[in-house]
């Protein structure tokens, strides 16, 4: 009998998927003249309070156009006027976590700039300019636009006949150093993504590249489908220097999680073989699609927390033209996945135990002026959010319920304060500021509420007073760090937030672009640069006479998923496993 | 090769200024390109083999000040 099988596109699964329409969010209409009143009455100082007035981009023109942040029925809204009409999309679905996160901003300055453009003209201007005011927290490098899924969806990966985006070793090598000399904090976490970068076959050296430059963290954004069928292939990641797996993983069944949902079970098994790298899972979160299984698979991972280490939520980018009514069906924002979360895990991890990303700046300035190490995540106190659990026995305790974060904070920055007013601190006056965060940092921890199976106190003490990447490990072994990182669109762009990215990209001709730029209007970033350059398919044929487009392509086959379908490993994966909520 | 080509403006509004430069950025023969509404200076960097007129594609009382050429080598370098 023929084995019949298929290189995973997913549309089957989304249009089955699109016909269960649970909600829709409706979008408020506003006329010409109450948007004007909006702007009217709205503050543009960052932070300030609502309306608050920011700047677009217009989905059609490309213009640069005011726009408003602004309040109804407990949501927030972005308004904007694109060619005479008002384009109105949903921005933060909770006022009070708005708040509250808008609190724990953070601002910074970046020192140097890799373009001359000064930033008038943002986001036109990327590179890192003198307006930005973030230092690269992740930076991303494309390894290639081959890709062996073909994604309905997706304008990225290379179609048959089309150019191929391969950057060589020694521009990677240039891109790394570019990150490197960022004043005056220079990157020290990678991301090489693609396409699909395992299908690279010098993927090994580029890692070891990454770890020669001083690259701390290097993390590899992959679909997992080489790292199941290559059971050598984690071991070899991470002994070149591989920390992370960053793991796409959409959904529960195999219509939600159609990339590798038969894959995982293997992937899992290959990593716990090779005791690593550490697995991110990556569900991009689509209202309608999969925001119902979101409590599931964070369940998923701790199921699993022996090798999964973090639930990290990406809501959708709805990138290209999308009409509202499209938008209405699949917008979801970080707060909407906060509150799915809060209600599917049955407020066990609920929306106050989840911080904005800044928080992080107010303890790297502790550090900074303590250890002298410095690690700033500045972004927009919107784009994204954290929380740490810990799972004590069957009961999942999210850090914030016996520590009291805000409150450490608040004594961090008073601490940083008194540090910066004494300029250098001795080893004797360093152990004593030591010993009273010990000492005071008991008073913002609650024992009755703390795991008793773990000894939180210790790993805290480890990963603070040590400040090491290897202090940090062990924390994370111990919990499951969930994140949730939004990328805009068209429809809810804010140069606000793109002035503060953390995210960015390397980019071979020199310049390094928040990721919102990059992806958001490829037409000067992405695909740009890209297209400049990238081997015309008859130059990549001549380079690779070996390769054929085709043995890129991952075929799933029938046979394959029933032999999955009654195999031990899948059972182990997703049966017999218990639930936490 | 590459072309740099440093450029005073005349009168121009934030709104044109962003306009000619998105145009332009677009360009796959462009590698850097600023106009600054402001100072009323920019500059724009392109491979010269595409010949583009700056004077026609920007208009706006341009006149140019320096021109030079670079390789895309020292374009990376320059951007570190």
């Amino acid at each position: 009998m023929e084995d019949i099988g298929e290189v995973p596109n997913g549309e089957k699964e989304s249009i089955e998927l699109s016909k269960k329409i649970r909600e829709l969010v409706e979008f408020p209409e506003i006329t010409e003249r109450e948007f004007n009143e909006l702007i009217d009455k709205s503050n543009g100082s960052y932070g300030s309070d609502l309306p608050h007035k920011t700047h677009s981009i217009c989905p059609e023109t490309r213009e640069i156009v005011d726009a408003v942040i602004w309040e109804r029925d407990n949501r927030l809204w972005i308004s904007k006027k694109c060619s005479g009409e008002i384009i109105t999309d949903l921005y933060y679905e909770d006022v009070d976590t708005y708040n509250r996160f808008r609190d724990l901003r953070y601002d910074w300055k970046l020192k140097s700039h890799n373009v001359e453009n000064t930033g008038v003209n943002c986001p036109l201007d990327c590179g890192l300019c003198s307006r930005h005011r973030s230092h690269t927290s992740l930076l991303n490098i494309a390894l290639t636009n081959r890709c062996n899924l073909s994604c309905w969806y997706c304008f990225f990966y290379a179609k048959e006949n089309q150019p191929i985006y391969e950057p060589s070793l020694e521009q990677i090598r240039m891109m790394l150093r570019h990150g490197k000399e960022e004043k005056d904090i220079g990157a020290n976490a990678i991301q090489l993504t693609g396409g699909e970068p395992t299908l690279r076959d010098d993927l090994i050296d580029i890692i070891r590249v990454c770890k020669e430059e001083g690259y701390s963290h290097v993390q590899l954004n992959t679909d997992g489908i080489k790292l199941a069928f290559e059971p050598d292939l984690a071991k070899n990641v991470k002994e070149a220097g591989v920390n992370t797996l960053y793991l796409s993983y959409d959904g529960m069944t195999p219509q939600t999680n159609w990339k590798n949902h038969w894959e995982i079970p293997l992937i899992l098994k290959n990593v716990r073989k090779a005791k690593g790298p550490g697995i991110v899972l990556v569900p991009t979160l689509i209202r309608n699609i999969n925001d119902h299984e979101i409590g599931d698979i964070i369940n998923f991972g701790f199921n699993h927390m022996d090798v999964i280490r973090s639930v990290n939520i990406q809501p959708i980018s709805l990138v290209g033209r999308t009409p509202k009514k499209e938008r209405k069906r699949m917008r979801i924002t970080g707060a909407g996945a906060i509150k799915k979360i809060e209600e599917q895990t049955e407020g066990a991890i609920a929306r106050e135990d989840w911080y904005p990303i800044p928080t992080a700046g107010h303890i790297a300035r502790f550090f900074e002026m303590f250890l002298g190490k410095r690690y700033y995540m500045t972004s927009h106190f919107v784009c994204g959010a954290a929380t740490y659990v810990f799972l004590d026995d069957d009961r999942v305790i999210p850090i914030p319920r016996f520590i009291d974060v805000e409150g450490f904070v608040e004594f961090l920055d008073e601490k940083a304060e008194e540090l910066e007013k004494s300029h250098s601190l001795g080893k004797l006056a360093k152990t004593k500021v030591g010993a009273e965060l010990l000492l005071k940092f008991k008073k913002f921890y609650d024992e009755k509420y703390a795991p008793k199976s773990i000894n939180v106190l210790s790993l805290i003490k480890n990963a603070f007073l040590k400040g090491t990447y290897n202090a940090l490990g062990e924390f994370h072994t111990k919990t499951l760090f969930l994140g949730m990182m939004h990328f805009m669109d068209d429809y809810n762009y804010d140069i606000e937030r793109v002035e503060r990215c953390v995210i960015h990209y390397a980019m071979p001709d020199g310049r390094i672009v928040p990721f919102c730029a990059f992806n958001v209007i490829p037409e000067l970033y992405r695909d740009k640069v890209q297209a400049q350059f990238s081997y015309s398919w008859e130059e990549w044929k001549k380079i690779k006479p070996d390769w054929e487009y085709r043995k890129d392509k991952y075929v799933r086959t029938k046979s394959f998923i029933e032999k999955m379908k009654k195999s031990e490993d899948y059972r182990k994966t997703y049966i017999d496993i218990k639930r936490y909520f | 090769m590459l072309k740099r080509v440093d450029f005073d403006i005349g009168d121009i509004t934030p709104e044109e200024a962003r306009r000619i430069q998105y145009r332009l950025g677009k360009d796959i023969s462009v590698y850097r390109v600023f106009i600054d509404p402001y100072r009323k200076n920019g500059f724009i960097i392109f491979d010269e083999e595409k010949n583009i007129d700056i004077l026609r594609e920007i208009d706006h009382g341009i006149q140019i000040k320096n021109e030079e050429k670079i390789t895309v080598e020292e374009l990376i370098n320059r951007s570190l």
